[in-house]
């Protein structure tokens, strides 16, 4: 009977246990889950958090339950490092993890496996940037608790303009290299649309802060569609509710550092700049799980296996190439390891070949340009992809993996809400296909026309809280859960 | 705010008492286009429609 160990239970983690224990539970199998935080959470909903509209339960639920029912065995603990051929003492490849659950708190525990998926996400890198993060003197919305934070801080602002005193408001990304732009996007328009519920609309200077090139860039490099019989931009279409709605913004900045009130920053023309502020949310730069790895013989084996930004090497061309070159092909379809043929990495986990948007640096040389995104589509859709890969290879139906999910060949709904509200909310509903741009498929747009949209309205509002419910049910493995897609 | 995010006689960089709106072509959205972006009949019919549209993509995604 085979093992298989899933590091962190997120978006794609979870996604992946619930369908190896559909395909592999009721056969014998044993799916362990190792993830540090006892709770499950819909990320996507904590920009609601952030404002208040939402609370830490309505995002998140615990997970022991949920696997208990499942049959899946569910260790609350963090991975520390992998031995993928094992060690002195076992011929099996093991992984060590540290237990974060209150009964077990700091003890270490090596778990064997036949195979390990690594799908530990982003490891939030607030001290890339000196004084950024809710440890310095920015929020965040990254986690649940993050976002409470957020929205109190929010209030305190609101209390402020309330009582005469204008604010600048700040919402962004807090280093050069930063992705999820959606996220800071999002945010945004949600903090406008309270402060307009508010009343203190005119009391308020809100700033998008962003390591982008161009508004709509979304670190996917932007995107074009089809609007009434024109092809238009998504810099335009995203520039045109900037301008409704009177956020101003701030392209291509690296901040270097933040003081109380204040971000050092440089812009692409390698100009410094400051810029104060009453409030700021800016996301974190990302890098992997910082796990590390050894040989038999216990020699750190680290760099062969991970990359230097710690996420993990797969079936990508890692080759460095200039933009030119860059090829859709080279974007992982299998998500194994390089070096080991039961290691694989979902989600934000594994190691992208390369940015999607345009490389930038400044003339300093600091490079400000936003990582690719990994959404909750094409995370979740990996995973899938992943899962059933290992269990044919399990039940000997196959040798390798077989499961294709490429991000140059599979698409992306993205859903950003610009407030809530069941009648007053609005939200943009984006399309794209493919999530990395092909040129030899798509030689003008690199994408299809026909499957990348966009679409702002109430509309988009209803879909989002629709998702919300819906991945939350799905989840939780409720009756039926298989049929709602990735 | 800070009071000295405006001090002319601070050395460095100087934060601006408002960040200027940037230039942009974008067009802004007529009345009638924001109208039509809370109307509840229309926005019902786009929900189906942007419904149709994900559920096309993403069975094209699973492959
Ligand atoms: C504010 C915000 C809003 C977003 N909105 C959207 C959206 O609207 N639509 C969308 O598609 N995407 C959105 N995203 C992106 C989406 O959340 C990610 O794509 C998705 O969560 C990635 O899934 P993942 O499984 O790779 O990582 P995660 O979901 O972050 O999961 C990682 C898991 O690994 C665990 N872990 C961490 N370290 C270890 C360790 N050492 N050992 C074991 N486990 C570990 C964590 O506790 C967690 O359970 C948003 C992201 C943010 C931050």
């Amino acid at each position: 009977m085979a093992r298989v160990v899933i590091l962190g239970a997120g978006i794609s983690g979870h996604t992946a246990a619930q369908h190896l224990q559909r395909l592999l539970g009721k056969k014998g199998h044993e799916i362990v889950v190792v993830s540090p935080n006892s709770q499950w959470n819909w990320i996507p909903s904590n920009i609601w958090v952030g404002v208040g509209q939402m609370a830490k339960e309505d995002v998140t639920f615990p997970l022991a339950p949920v696997y208990a029912k499942m049959g899946v065995d569910f260790r609350q603990a963090k991975a520390v490092a992998i031995w993928p051929e094992g060690d002195a003492s076992s011929e099996r490849a093991q992984v060590e993890v540290e237990f974060t659950s209150p009964e077990r708190a700091g003890q270490r525990e090596r778990i064997e496996y036949d195979y390990l998926i690594n799908a530990t996400g982003p490891k939030l890198n607030f001290g890339a940037t000196p004084g950024l993060g809710p440890d310095g003197h920015t929020v965040s919305v990254c986690t649940y608790s993050h976002a409470e934070e957020a929205s109190k801080k929010l209030q305190e602002v609101i209390a402020r303009m309330k009582a005469g005193q204008r604010q600048r408001l700040v919402i962004g990304v807090g280093h050069g290299t930063c992705t999820c732009e959606g996220a800071a996007f999002e945010y945004t328009f949600n903090v406008e649309h309270e402060i307009r519920q508010a009343g203190v609309r005119h009391m308020a200077e809100i700033v998008y802060f962003t390591n982008e090139n161009e508004l709509g860039d979304f670190g996917v490099g932007g995107m074009s569609f089809m609007q009434q019989g024109f092809v238009t931009t998504s810099q335009l279409w995203t520039e045109s509710l900037f301008r409704e709605r009177d956020v101003r913004w701030i392209l291509g900045a690296h901040a270097h550092r933040i003081e109380e009130g204040r971000i050092h920053y440089e812009t692409l023309d390698g100009e410094d700049h400051v810029l104060d502020f009453d409030f700021a949310m800016l996301l974190p730069p990302f890098r992997g799980a910082d796990l590390q790895a050894f040989d038999k013989q216990g020699e750190e084996i680290t760099g062969d296996i991970f990359a230097p930004s710690g996420f993990l090497k797969v079936d990508a061309d890692y080759t460095p190439k200039p933009y030119d070159q860059w090829r859709a092909e080279d974007w992982p379809k299998t998500y194994v390891s390089q070096k080991y043929a039961n290691v694989f990495a979902v989600g934000i986990a594994f190691a992208p070949p390369h940015q999607i948007s345009v490389p930038r640096t400044s003339p300093k040389g600091t490079v400000i340009t936003p990582a690719p995104p990994r959404t909750g589509m094409p995370s979740g859709i990996m995973a899938r992809a992943v899962a059933e890969s290992i269990a044919e290879m399990i039940e000997g139906k196959a040798s390798s993996p077989e499961h294709h999910a490429s991000m140059a060949e599979m698409g992306a709904a993205c859903v950003a809400s610009a407030g809530k509200g069941w009648t007053k909310g609005t939200a943009a509903s984006m399309t794209m296909f493919p999530v990395v741009p092909n040129y030899q498929k798509y030689p003008e747009y690199g994408r299809s026309l026909k499957d990348t949209t966009g679409e702002l309205g109430l509309a988009g509002h209803w879909m989002k809280t629709l998702l919300h419910h819906m991945f939350i049910y799905k989840a939780k493995g409720r009756p039926g859960w298989s049929f709602i897609p990735e | 705010m800070s009071e000295l995010s405006t001090d002319p006689t601070q050395s460095g960089p100087v934060s601006p008492a408002e960040v200027p709106l940037p230039a942009s072509l974008a067009p802004k959205p007529s009345s009638k286009t924001l109208r039509q972006r809370t109307s509840v009949p229309l926005q019902a019919y786009r929900f189906a429609a942007v419904s149709l549209r994900m559920m096309s993509m993403i069975r094209k995604s699973h492959h």
